[in-house]
């Protein structure tokens, strides 16, 4: 029988062999290469393997466990249905960046070293980039280059964290880490690919510029690396639980201002990893399942949104919810898939965002953890609002301007199938239940108190909603966030070095200056211009002066 | 149509908060037996939201080429 290989290897070097194919022997080339993947990972037994020595320590490449095992699933299967959506892009370019991008994240959750992890969390950084750059222009191009600054700033603070964690205790292992420095920084790089409040201004400011199909993958493997690398180091720290609450919110606050669909749906991406990160810091067991619940069902809710607008992008070239509306008539499988997955990310009952966020709001109850209680509350009706907002003004919004057609087939398919998982695991969750880190798992997720709060709570707003819609409506423009104060701090370096070279050009100009003087000295020593001679006696002064220093 | 939608909305409210008032509650927060609690949030949760998205929009909200 064959021995297993690492699933990331199987797209990390399958890669490279995408150029080699052509029309439809590409398309099946793309699809399989996933497949391949996902039996390679129901092979995959308990342990470490693929161990190698290297300078005194042991790289593991291959650390299979129940919290690997549901992430890589997931991992795959989106990478499937990802590729099934991107099927008819002919720019080899964008499916090699999306290969190595979801190489390189199963890489990370299968090393069970911090050197392997940091290899492959800063090839998820490059290869990411990529996927924003293809869209070729210099917004994109602009956007990259700050996506890419801040992921190799997260990238060193892991590295000096990592270094010193070594350090101190002599392991590479990854698992929980002491308090300290080293925990600290390993928290900082963790956080900023999971989008921690005050460093997560590269998401939103990134992913609404990706490809249409480069921006599903994106939103799934960043965040959610971060979301398992935390699970595996920082597991019941209670401050991580309490970033997760706060991200909820800040999330939904900033989404339901938003105008461009996608940018929308990148602060969405924020407050919904905000749970997930709520439900590791919690760290019960009830906790971290919801938390992984919620990565496996959030990938797909969210990928599917992505999808969806993406569709939508693509088919009438508008990217703002003030030129969209009506769509409905003309995109009804993209409308009723969008339906399918903003119940699910509501977490609405029998949609699959309802079982793992009800997991994690379960939790925060049982710690009797009121404050991130209230906060993941008021995350779910902000999701909810936002998704009313979303559904209603892209597709029921009376437009007579847009008129258009669904979108390719393969997108279609890709949709209806995502679609369709989110339904399944909604109604059926024991399928999810069963790979989930802690097993057997104490959870009705149908409990009639929960159904019916919800129900309330969705009810009650979307009647608000409802009575003061006009205040909810988009508007043109931006809104500032924290990147702010990042871009003005880099527009203000910019101007110290401008200032430093004017100097330094002053500078080389006195002295220019000062040697053609001095030639000029040699040849003719009479009459000497006044300002070579301040020039001369300037010199000879700091000669003078420095002799005297020396001397003394 | 649209009136016929928004009256089934308005007796959907009504069934909803009615239930509320069913002896099924969590039991972990002080607020957990007040009936139809969750549709309180609901509506607290939506105003704060409103007030919270004018506030920052007031002095957060610029022009499309702010950047630029």
């Amino acid at each position: 029988m064959i021995k297993p290989i690492p699933p990331g290897f199987i797209f990390l070097l399958g890669a490279f062999l995408i150029p080699l194919f052509r029309g439809g022997l590409k398309k099946a080339y793309l699809l399989l290469v996933p497949v391949i993947a996902f039996i390679d990972i129901l092979q995959l037994k308990h342990g470490t393997s693929w161990v190698y020595h290297f300078l005194n320590y042991n790289l593991i490449l291959l650390k299979v466990d129940r919290l690997s095992l549901v992430v890589a699933y997931i991992f795959v299967i989106i990478a499937f249905l990802g590729l099934l959506y991107a099927l008819h892009v002919e720019d080899d370019g964008q499916h090699i960046a999306a290969f190595l991008y979801v190489g390189s994240s199963l890489g990370v959750v299968f090393s069970g070293d911090f050197f392997s992890l940091y290899a492959f969390w800063e090839i998820m950084a490059v290869a990411s980039v990529f996927l924003i750059w293809y869209r070729r222009d210099k917004q994109a191009l602009d956007a990259g280059f700050r996506y890419i600054i801040m992921h190799l700033l997260g990238g060193c603070c892991l590295l000096a964290g990592i270094a010193i964690h070594v350090a101190n205790t002599g392991s590479l292992d990854v698992g929980q880490i002491e308090r300290g420095l080293a925990w600290l920084l390993i928290l900082i790089g963790f956080g900023l690919n999971t989008a921690f409040i005050f460093i997560h201004t590269w998401l939103p400011d990134a992913y609404p510029e990706g490809t249409i199909t480069g921006s599903v993958f994106m939103c799934v493997y960043t965040t959610k690396t971060g979301v398992y690398v935390l699970a595996r180091c920082f597991a019941g720290t209670e401050l991580v639980a309490y970033m997760g609450g706060i991200m909820a919110v800040y999330g939904v606050i900033f989404a339901l201002m938003q105008n461009d669909v996608r940018r929308l749906l990148s602060y969405h991406i924020i407050s919904q990893v905000g749970y997930m990160v709520a439900g590791v810091g919690i760290g019960t067991e009830l906790a971290v399942n919801g938390g992984i619940a919620h990565v496996f069902n959030h990938i797909l809710y969210k990928g599917l949104l992505f999808m969806c607008m993406g569709s939508v992008i693509y088919m009438t070239g508008k990217r703002k919810l003030t030129q969209l509306g009506g769509l409905a008539k003309y995109m009804p499988i993209t409308c009723i898939t969008c339906i399918i997955a903003s119940l699910s990310i509501a977490g609405a009952p029998g949609f699959n965002g309802f079982v793992s966020k009800g997991m994690v709001m379960l939790a925060a109850a049982e710690e009797h953890m009121t404050i991130l209680y209230l906060l993941l509350l008021l995350g779910a009706v902000g999701t909810f609002l936002s998704f009313v907002k979303l559904c209603y003004f892209a597709f029921f919004a009376p437009n007579e301007e847009i008129e258009t057609k669904e979108a390719p087939i393969n997108m279609q398919l890709a949709m209806i199938l995502t679609a369709f998982l989110c339904v399944f695991i909604g109604v059926y969750p024991k399928v999810l239940f069963h790979v989930l880190p802690y097993y057997p798992l104490h959870y009705h997720a149908f409990a009639p108190a929960h159904v019916i709060g919800i129900i309330q709570l969705f009810m009650l707003s979307g009647l608000v909603f409802m009575l003061f819609k006009e205040h909810f409506a988009p508007h043109e423009g931006i809104v500032l966030d924290f990147d702010y104060f990042y871009r003005m701090a880099g527009r203000g370096l910019v101007k110290f070095c401008f200032f430093l070279n004017d100097v330094r050009t002053a500078i080389q100009a006195g002295m220019s200056d000062l040697v053609t003087s001095i030639i000029a000295l040699s040849k003719k020593p009479l009459p000497v211009p006044r300002p070579i001679g301040i020039g001369v006696i300037f010199v000879l002064a700091l000669f003078t002066i420095s002799f005297f220093i020396s001397a003394g | 149509m649209e009136t016929r939608l928004k009256t089934i909305f308005w007796v959907l409210v009504g069934l909803t908060v009615v239930i509320g008032f069913l002896p099924i509650h969590h039991h972990f927060f002080p607020w957990d037996d007040v009936p139809s609690v969750d549709a309180v949030f609901g509506i607290i949760g939506t105003f704060l939201l409103l007030i919270i998205i004018k506030f920052i929009g007031s002095f957060a909200r610029k022009k499309e080429d702010f950047y630029d």
